[in-house]
Order: structure tokens, then sequence, then C-alpha cells
């Protein structure tokens, strides 16, 4: 269980909305992987899960992404895509990011 | 400048660990020595949050009510066994009567003494920001920070939202 790793397949990290996000955490089996995002910035979080998956034996995954939010970063507010194991001792986590030319937007105002 | 890069964003500041001069384990003994019910007071900003958080992971994650002007009511039911209440100075009387009339262990923050005997309480400082700021990984800060800490009546959070600002603002410049 220590050595739990996401591995997305590919080894990309960046994907356009209404992808799939597909790949494998060894040594998960019997876990959870969750797709989710959440806030950092001068306010309260937001988090939200987009999607779950119970890992098989084999630990594969693939979780289609939502048309938005997009990955974005103001002064006030960043907002972050991420893959997380839950159920186990430890939670490796995984950020991508999710825009339609698949990089982080920067917002100049916020 | 990115909100994710600032070291003040408030993710941070939530993972700062209570600054005490006693284990968290000698102050719970203390609370079971006063019956199980005392408070943890202190001016606004000044670590009691992050304390009663704390002592509620010691305590194995009892019930928590966080109470604020805009949420001040208790809820319909309350909950057996320990209670643990941020913000208790804002229950009325006839709802302060009823936690307190409530069997089971209480511990409460609280603005100033009153509600009940004092557990703790909690008081900002210069040395006290500086090792928070080291902690947060931004000790550079501290310069600029100690004249905040007066500007905003020893109200660390505050201090620390107006930090967040600055950084942004010295990241601006500096993309200029």
């Amino acid at each position: 269980m220590s050595d739990l790793l996401i591995r997305i397949d590919g080894e990309r990290s960046s994907f356009k909305p209404g992808e799939s996000v597909e790949g494998v955490v060894e040594g998960a089996a019997g876990l959870e992987l969750r797709l989710f995002w959440y806030t950092e910035g001068k306010g309260t979080q937001d988090l939200e899960v987009v999607a779950t998956q119970h890992l098989g034996p084999e630990g594969r995954f693939r979780l289609v992404l939502p048309d938005s939010p997009y990955s974005f970063s103001g002064k006030l507010i960043s907002l972050i895509w991420a893959l997380e194991v839950v159920g186990g001792a430890v939670c490796p986590r995984a950020e991508i990011l999710v825009s339609p030319d698949g990089g982080e937007i920067l917002l100049g105002g916020v | 400048m990115r909100a994710r890069d600032n070291p003040f964003r408030v993710e941070r500041l939530h993972g700062l660990r209570p600054r005490i001069d006693v284990p968290l384990a000698d102050l719970l003994a203390r609370w079971e020595s006063m019956g199980g019910r005392a408070a943890l007071v202190g001016p606004h900003g000044t670590g009691k949050t992050t304390l009663i958080e704390a002592l509620r992971v010691e305590l194995g994650n009892p019930p928590l009510l966080r109470l604020s002007e805009e949420r001040r009511r208790l809820p319909s039911e309350l909950p057996a066994g320990t209670l643990l209440i941020d913000g208790a100075e804002q229950l009325d009387g006839r709802d302060w009567r009823k936690v307190v009339e409530r069997p089971g262990r209480l511990l409460v923050t609280a603005h100033r003494p009153g509600l009940l005997p004092t557990l703790w309480e909690s008081r900002s400082s210069e040395t006290l920001l500086d090792a928070l700021l080291e902690d947060l990984g931004a000790g550079a800060w501290r310069v600029q920070a100690r004249p905040l800490l007066a500007a905003h009546g020893g109200n660390l959070r505050e201090v620390f939202r107006a930090l967040y600002d600055r950084w942004g603002e010295d990241g601006a410049k500096r993309a200029k």
C-alpha cells in the first residue's frame, strides 16, 4: 500500500474537457479513485468530486472529464483538477490540467 | 502570482499547528481536572480555532459546532457526550443554557472570559507571528509582517490576509 502510484497512460498531465483520463494505480485493488477539482486561494476552499471508480484487481481506471470547469489561476483563486486514491492508509494524488488547449488559464484580475 | 503558489493562502493557514507551550495531552488533562468543562479565551485571530481543532483530533473527533455572526443557532438536537463549540459567545442566553444544562464534557472558544472557567488564554505576539511565518516557509516576510500585527490589533488572521495581498502585488511588480 505504501507504494501506491497513479500512472496516467502516455504520461499525460493535460487534457481537454470531455476527454477520458485513463491509467492504472498499482497495488490499489479494492480502493477507490476519485476525479475532483478544488480551489485554493484567499477564500474558503471549494471542492467537487466529479467521478469515482472502484479499482479492480489490475487497478485500471477510465474516467471522463466534464465540459467544465477549466484549470485556472488568478491572484485570488486557483482551480485545480486531480485524481486521488481513497480508502487506503495513504492517499496518493496526481494533478492534471483541464482546458481547451490543455494548459492552465491564467487570469489577470482575479 | 498564482493563488496556488501564495504562501499565505487559506489552505496553508489551515495546516498551521497551534503554538502553545504545553503538550496538547497536558492541556486536555488540565481540562479533565476542571470537570471537562472549560473555555479557550482570546481576541479575534489569536489561534483559538486552530487550538480547538487540534484538541478535537486528540479527543477522537467529537462533534464540533462552528458558530459565527451568520450562524448563531444551535441544531435542534445536541449530540450526546463530548461537545466542542467554536464561537460560543454567539449563542443567546436560552441556547447557552441548553448547552450548559446538557450532561457531558464541553469545550468552547470565546473572545472574553466568563462563559466557563478559562482553560487557555490565547494572545498574539511578534514571537508567535515569527514562528508562524517560519512554519509557512515565509520567514523573509517578517519585516513586512510585524507592522501589520500592530495595524490589525493583534489579529493574526487579518495579518495573513494582508500578506496574501502583498505577495500578489509583489508578484505583479516583478512581472512588469
